[in-house]
């Protein structure tokens, strides 16, 4: 009995503790720490004072600029100059995705003036290379602090680390692993098992077909393409997938109109670098995209083949970024979908 | 799993809980799964590599209790070196390559190149030491062989010392598990304190110092002098509370279980020497070199100059034990010749009694920490270039404006991590605050728990002895 008291007086003592130091912590650290590890804080609680109407969501698409661009606006900062009577307020962070949206999403606080959510739809987001990526770390980590418990409990899950913390060893072996093994010959008389041994292909032999891929730069751009398309978006297992429907599942409780735009990528240059194969699972990819999420009510902006391989910044890698007239483009493409 | 990891917060009060409600009979097969669970949490089929050295050790420590003379040995032999090849495929085979294909360039002969490129798995040289313990202490006598091959897995699986260590003796460990243990409420009590005290070390000192470091050693040519030389001794604490906190917290789960395992260190940077450094630092190695290879090797009763070559052979030895890179086995060397360094003049000219006034102790104390932390460079750094980069830094930096600032903060914790070390000297943080009033031992706890939830670092970064 006495044991048993001894130990209720501890674990009440432990308790007092907690409770004491949930509300030191909320009252002096709090808020230097969600400034530290959390910044997306501010833009969260810009979208309810500011009285934002449309929240868009994007990566480095919306903020890549070019040098000789002669208007450096944002995506968002021109649908905002074109929408001139509704507030767009951007998150904005390089190498997101639809998981880390959700999340910045689900932590915009009510009451508040929303009515619309743009979102990018990246069709890289959903491949292996993206998935894998390093960059998930830091992403998962920045979100810890803004989970809905007490301030204590999400200082402890971050100090736990309590977020995605593969190493880089693993992940890199993840990737490899999905492009040796996950299927593409779907489509009738397609050559090639999978991503590795189209790869191998074209860096062995393309050059047959293509006298540029004698050039390593350009080789290693045509094995790049396919390292960064060259995959067949299973909706059953896609951690991306899951991630959208969530957003979906999240604008129906908060009743925000969704948007989804499907951002262009260089197809001219990947039918030139490795045919029009690599173009046809892209266009597969976005049909099953466009097709699922119109299904849910979701406004599909279909850009995919949008732009000229001019109008993209980066001519030696693969990459979501463009020109002046591209995002100009585009935003001119999510107006006309939002209009009535 | 990590100790410091969401996973074990539930992990651990529950395999404790369930280890009294089960039976005796019953709980072995509990701690056993509980260990799997524990490793098979970073890459689970790297547990059939420990699976392997477990029935080879198993096997061999039973054939070497039956067998006497010269079978006796060779069941040994080739115990030890079937341990050792798992180890040497895992951990060196790359290494070696590379160094035979520049070896072979130089000599002008040709050596194909071959790369393992393999996950090292977690904890090898522990377990596989663990092991090998295991057979030679049954080869000299000391143990019996464990005819229970349960028993014998927990012995080398068993979860809180299973990837860090300590590196324990069968004579101490193993018996236990035949003990039926009883629940006993200060052995929790003490577990617990054990296991904040780690978590502590770890995540507000170690875990706030190693993005100072990774910095400064990430970037080293653009640092000032006195950048570089705050990240040296930074490294020291980092790496000390680092693998400290792993070791408390690891001996802190045995013991709420009733389980005793050793320290691993006893205030290593209150040493005066580096022979005293070395009773103090990774105290489990330190003497599994001595008892395993420096007195087979015949120890300090043989000539000068053969005592000399032991020396150098086991901190060597030591040093590849960390790690299959050139830095490691630089870094074994210096040690053992600054050992050698020390101990020589003592042993030609029979020196008297050292000065025993508390300024000489303290100079010596500083000096060997400034000593040991120059030498902890090669142990940090990625490879002998990377050393010379830092040295050149260090040298010719003075002018360069510091780019990195150091926040207040960790001077804080650093100046408390060396107030609660120093007040832990010659005893335990468990035993320390039973000693203490419990208002005062409450408010230790309170700040600790409190320091540990809102000032642990925030980026992950796993115990640096698990690559080991």
């Amino acid at each position: 009995m006495n044991m048993k008291l001894n130990f209720g007086i501890k674990i009440l003592a432990i308790a007092l503790v907690l409770i004491a130091s949930n509300f030191i912590y909320s009252l002096w650290y709090f808020e230097k720490d969600l400034q530290k590890y959390a910044p997306d804080i501010n833009v969260i609680r810009r979208v309810v004072s500011e009285k934002a109407d449309i929240v868009y969501c994007g990566e480095s698409s919306n903020i890549s600029t070019f040098k000789n661009d002669t208007s450096t606006l944002f995506i968002s900062q021109i649908l905002n100059a074109l929408l001139p009577n509704q507030k767009v307020i951007d998150f904005t962070k390089k190498a997101s995705h639809a998981g880390i949206f959700f999340q910045l999403l689900k932590a915009i606080h009510e009451p508040n003036n929303v009515k619309t959510i743009v979102v990018t739809m990246n069709l890289r987001s959903f491949g292996p290379d993206w998935i894998n990526s390093n960059l998930e770390t830091p992403l998962q980590k920045d979100l810890v602090l803004l989970r809905s418990f007490p301030p204590l409990v999400n200082r402890f899950l971050l100090g736990f680390k309590n977020y995605d913390t593969t190493p880089a060893k693993q992940r890199e072996k993840k990737y490899k692993w999905h492009l040796d093994h996950d299927p593409l010959n779907r489509a009738k008389n397609f050559p090639y098992a999978t991503a590795s041994l189209w790869e191998e292909s074209i860096v062995k032999n393309g050059n047959k077909r293509n006298k540029d891929l004698n050039t390593t730069g350009i080789r290693e751009l045509a094995s790049q393409y396919i390292k960064s398309y060259a995959f067949i978006i299973n909706p059953e297992t896609s951690p991306r997938i899951r991630d959208f429907n969530n957003i979906v599942e999240l604008a129906k409780k908060r009743k925000w109109r969704l948007v989804f735009h499907i951002l262009p990528e260089n197809v001219e240059r990947a039918e030139k670098l490795v045919g029009k194969e690599l173009i046809q699972m892209m266009i597969e990819n976005k049909n099953l995209l466009v097709n699922r999420y119109k299904k849910l009510g979701v406004k599909m902006i279909d850009n995919l083949e949008l732009l000229p391989n001019e109008q993209y910044i980066d001519q030696d890698w693969t990459s979501e970024h463009y020109k002046e007239i591209g995002r100009l483009s585009i935003a001119k493409t999510i107006v006309e979908a939002l209009l009535p | 799993m990590l100790f410091n990891s969401l996973e074990f917060f539930f992990f651990f009060p529950l395999v404790t809980l369930l280890f009294f409600l089960l039976s005796h009979k019953y709980r072995w097969i509990h701690l056993l799964l509980a260990s799997c669970v524990f490793y098979m949490f970073f890459v689970p089929e790297y547990i059939l590599i420990l699976l392997i050295t477990i029935v080879i050790d198993y096997a061999a420590g039973i054939l070497i209790e039956n067998s006497d003379g010269r079978r006796k040995k060779i069941y040994l032999i080739i115990s030890i070196i079937s341990t050792c090849l798992v180890l040497f495929i895992f951990k060196y085979f790359d290494f070696f390559n590379e160094n035979m294909v520049s070896l072979s360039a130089r000599f002008g002969f040709y050596y194909p190149k071959r790369v393992f490129d393999i996950i090292l798995p977690i904890g090898l040289s522990f377990h596989t030491f663990q092991s090998l313990s295991y057979v030679i202490e049954v080869y000299r006598g000391n143990q019996k062989a464990e005819k229970h091959f349960g028993l014998y897995s927990l012995y080398v699986m068993f979860y809180p010392q299973l990837v860090t260590g300590p590196i324990e003796r069968p004579q101490n460990l193993l018996h236990q598990f035949h003990e039926k243990k009883v629940f006993n409420f200060q052995n929790l009590i003490d577990g617990l304190r054990l296991i904040l005290f780690g978590l502590f070390v770890k995540m507000v000192i170690a875990d706030n110092l190693a993005p100072f470091v990774d910095d400064v050693y990430g970037n080293p040519e653009s640092q000032s002098s006195t950048t570089i030389l705050s990240a040296i001794f930074f490294y020291s604490f980092q790496i000390y509370c680092d693998f400290l906190g792993y070791s408390t917290i690891a001996v802190g789960c045995a013991k709420a279980m009733g389980f005793s395992i050793m320290d691993n260190f006893k205030n290593p940077y209150l040493a005066k020497s580096i022979a005293e450094f070395w009773q103090r630092w990774h105290i489990s190695l330190s003497t599994w070199f001595r008892d395993y290879l420096y007195f087979p090797l015949g120890g300090n009763k043989v000539k000068k100059a053969r005592w000399i070559l032991n020396i150098l052979i086991v901190f060597v030895v030591s040093g590849i034990w960390h790690g299959a890179n050139w830095t490691f086995v630089i870094w074994g060397t210096l040690h053992g010749l600054l050992y050698l360094l020390e101990s020589i003049p003592k042993k030609i000219l029979k020196q008297k009694k050292p000065s025993t006034s508390t300024l000489s102790g303290i100079l010596k104390i500083g000096f060997t920490f400034v000593v040991v932390s120059f030498v902890w460079v090669f142990f940090r750094a990625e490879n002998l270039n990377h050393v010379r980069k830092i040295a050149y830094s260090l040298v010719h930096n003075w002018n360069i404006p510091s780019t990195l600032e150091i926040p207040n903060s960790i001077w804080v914790y650093l100046l408390s991590f060396v107030v609660l070390d120093t007040l832990l000297f010659k005893t335990r943080f468990d035993k320390w605050c039973s000693t203490i009033s419990a208002p005062m031992r409450w408010s230790i706890y309170g700040i600790l728990i409190f320091m540990t939830i809102t000032c642990s670092g925030v980026d992950n970064y796993p115990f640096i002895y698990f690559q080991f």
